[in-house]
């Protein structure tokens, strides 16, 4: 027999959008229910004190979905993208597996169409975000320095910056001598004791995990103040429907455990937050007979329009050992010196660059992002010349929608609960091509200024689909968008996208603050209007 | 089966100077190991052991054509062989001890101690030249972007409060 539970809203996907929609519906007295087709994960497993810690970025703790094939994992087949996917099913999503990178998107990026002519506009702006920026950022800890005259104001951070360290200073000065911008990086990792987390310890690999807590998940920032309102995570649940009374109201979900019984919530609200694909998946896949098409598909657009960040590295190779494999890999400093079109140049929109660090030897020698590591006679020798002894500058570019980028379903393949895999089909385009030329053009001058002996090149990661946007975009026409500002669907009012599907740019910025940030902003909406939409 | 690993092994890895040659270290168990936490690794290991390459037993020349073979034919197959081998390898604190004789690397995991003795000296940032280059960021054409910027430019150091920002919104 089905056991049915009520709610007033139901939240698919416990990752980085669900908790704080959770937390900020549950802190105004409203009853959550999030589903999540994984599970909690214990910070304190986190393998950086094993022996194994760096093969368990090659298994368990890999990116994609794919090669960790874990059982709550949903096949996502990309075999003709030169990007791979990559995410993670558990309490707290992708962030349990992120960097923690956290630079904002700047006001540009929401006008991109009035103010280049390309990409679309948002309907909302920075200004309507930065109130939720700020509230994000005290949620989860975020290590900086206000005041980047890159970007518009923002509160003293929680703890001072990661440290630069050797190749950090390094770069600093050649972008200094260069007169390009940089400034240290906004990241959700504490470099000091705040309420019970650690300060970070510059162990290297932040994306396997912290034990230490330095480093922010949502499962571990938002979840635990969600809960203690009230809210509710069901693990190891896995949505394979979405219920409706009427062709434009939906009534709640219907779920899947672990061990096949079948589950209904009815709730006034249904909340999707599966991240840029898998939301377009269950929208198209989970309609039954009434939404062949999908739902909420009037517009023809959910899954369509996916945007990436493609990824370049520079990888400056230094005489002089620079302590590589120490401190936060994915940021200590950032350039964006080139993020806004400049006409002059023969591509629009722009591209950021980081630099990355904390290799171990494993990750050296199996070639990391970008290294010429050969087998054989000559590896010890090369490994000598790399291990410790390099920079990589990541160039991560604007990525401009194109309705042909797009996630659909693929019956080739399907999860545990049979519903179908999705498909990724996706192409660079001529700007993203003639944009990482530039960005690697630039890193390369950059790395010889700061005294690299060699630069090595690559002009797409292949392991770099972190940043999923754009597959539900929001706008304010109903035909050529999928949810509106407030991120309700326009078919079906009671029906929200709050992940980053709904971006209509992906700026060259790392999108977690910003999905965040809307998160929140969608909770206050739905709040002002609850009347309305609450049964 | 064990033979044919430490074969591999030593052919990825062959001895140079004060490093050891993989087949010298014993590694077929923990490489062994290491398979086993993945199905797809455990099932290339199964079907190299099962068949090795031909020539994998021959003169070195002959091993190094026989894996450079296998590494164009047999990509992802070599590609997780390759892997686990290294693993094992680099793993191994006879490896890792000379690594971190050559390097100033800790030898193990970096947890619990983390790496702060790296940064221990490390001068604040100095970003007197970045704040005297000026506000970088573009206009959006709101008047709340022009208001911000002007306040910007003229106290590049101000501290914004939450209250501030929240005002911003139109």
């Amino acid at each position: 027999m089905t056991d049915t539970e009520t709610s007033d809203v139901v939240i698919v996907g416990a990752g980085a959008a669900g908790a704080a929609l959770a937390w900020r519906l549950a802190s105004n007295g409203l009853k959550v229910i999030c589903l999540e087709r994984g599970y909690w994960h214990d910070p304190s497993d986190a393998p950086q004190d094993r022996p194994e810690w760096e093969g368990e970025r090659l298994r368990s703790r890999a990116p994609n979905p794919n090669v960790r094939q874990s059982v709550e994992d949903y096949p996502v087949l990309a075999d003709t993208s030169p990007i791979q996917p990559q995410m993670f099913n558990g309490v707290g999503g992708s962030t349990i597996l992120w960097s923690a990178h956290a630079p904002r998107f700047r006001p540009s990026d929401f006008k991109a169409h009035t103010l280049d002519g390309v990409g679309r506009d948002w309907p909302i702006d920075y200004w309507d975000l930065a109130p939720y920026y700020e509230i994000n950022d005290r949620m989860s800890g975020v290590s900086g320095l206000a005041g980047d005259p890159g970007n518009p104001p923002r509160t003293p951070r929680t703890t001072p910056p990661v440290p630069l360290g050797i190749a950090g200073q390094r770069m600093a000065a050649a972008f200094e001598r260069l007169g390009w911008h940089w400034w240290p990086t906004d990241g959700q990792v504490l470099t000091a004791d705040v309420e019970g987390r650690q300060g970070c310890n510059g162990c290297g690999p932040c994306e396997l995990g912290c034990a230490r807590r330095s480093r922010a998940s949502a499962d571990i920032t938002y979840w635990p103040a969600a809960v203690g309102l009230g809210a509710r995570v069901i693990t190891g649940a896995t949505v394979t429907e979405v219920l409706f009374d009427s062709p434009t109201r939906a009534s709640g979900v219907r779920w899947f455990d672990d061990n096949g019984g079948e589950h209904l919530i009815e709730a006034s609200i249904v909340a999707l937050a599966c991240n840029g694909i898998g939301t377009p998946r269950l929208m198209l896949a989970g309609g039954g007979a009434r939404f062949p098409e999908g739902i909420a598909n009037s517009s023809g657009l959910v899954g369509r329009g996916l945007m990436l960040h493609p990824i370049a590295a520079a990888t400056g190779v230094f005489e002089e050992s620079v302590a590589s494999w120490a401190g936060n890999s994915a940021f200590c400093l950032l350039s964006q010196e080139f993020y806004e079109t400049d006409t002059a140049r023969d591509f629009m929109r722009g591209y950021e660059m980081q630099l990355t660090r904390g290799q171990g030897p494993l990750i050296t020698a199996l070639g990391g992002f970008n290294l010429d590591v050969p087998w054989g006679i000559g590896h010890h020798r090369r490994f000598e010349q790399l291990f410790g002894h390099v920079a990589t500058l990541a160039i991560s570019c604007e990525d401009l929608p194109d309705p042909d980028n797009r996630i659909v379903l693929d019956s080739s393949a399907t999860d545990r609960h049979g519903l179908p895999a999705a498909r990724m089909i996706y192409r660079l385009d001529g700007n993203s091509e003639r944009m990482i030329t530039h960005g690697l053009a630039a890193a390369r001058r950059v790395l010889l200024e700061a005294g690299a002996q060699e630069v090595l090149e690559r002009r797409v990661l292949d392991q770099t689909g972190f940043h999923l946007m754009g597959t539900t975009r929001m706008g304010n026409d109903p035909a050529t968008s999928v949810v509106d500002k407030t991120c309700r669907t326009h078919d079906v009012r009671n029906l929200m996208v709050v992940d980053a599907g709904v971006f209509c740019s992906s700026a060259p910025a790392n999108p977690t603050p910003t999905i965040q940030a809307i998160a929140l902003r969608a909770a206050d909406c739905l709040i002002a209007d609850r009347g309305k939409v609450l049964a | 089966m064990t033979q044919a690993i430490d074969q591999l092994a030593g052919t990825l890895l062959p001895g140079d100077g004060r490093w050891p040659n993989a087949a010298d270290l014993g590694l077929a168990t923990t490489i062994t190991e290491i398979a086993a936490l993945r199905d797809a690794s455990a099932t290339a290991l199964l079907r190299f052991t099962n068949s090795p390459p031909a020539g994998l037993f021959g003169d070195p020349d002959e091993q190094v054509g026989a894996v450079r073979t296998m590494e164009r034919e047999r990509m992802v197959e070599f590609g997780l062989l390759r892997a686990l081998v290294y693993e094992a390898y680099y793993r191994d604190a006879r490896v890792q001890s000379i690594i971190a004789e050559r390097s100033g690397w800790r030898m193990g995991p970096p947890q619990p101690q983390g790496y702060l003795e790296v940064f221990r000296h490390d001068p604040p940032p100095d970003l007197s030249g970045v704040l005297a280059r000026g506000v970088r960021w573009r206009h959006d054409g709101t008047d709340t972007a022009r208001a911000v910027r002007a306040e910007q430019e003229n106290h590049p150091t101000r501290t914004w409060t939450e209250e501030e920002i929240k005002a911003w919104r139109q």
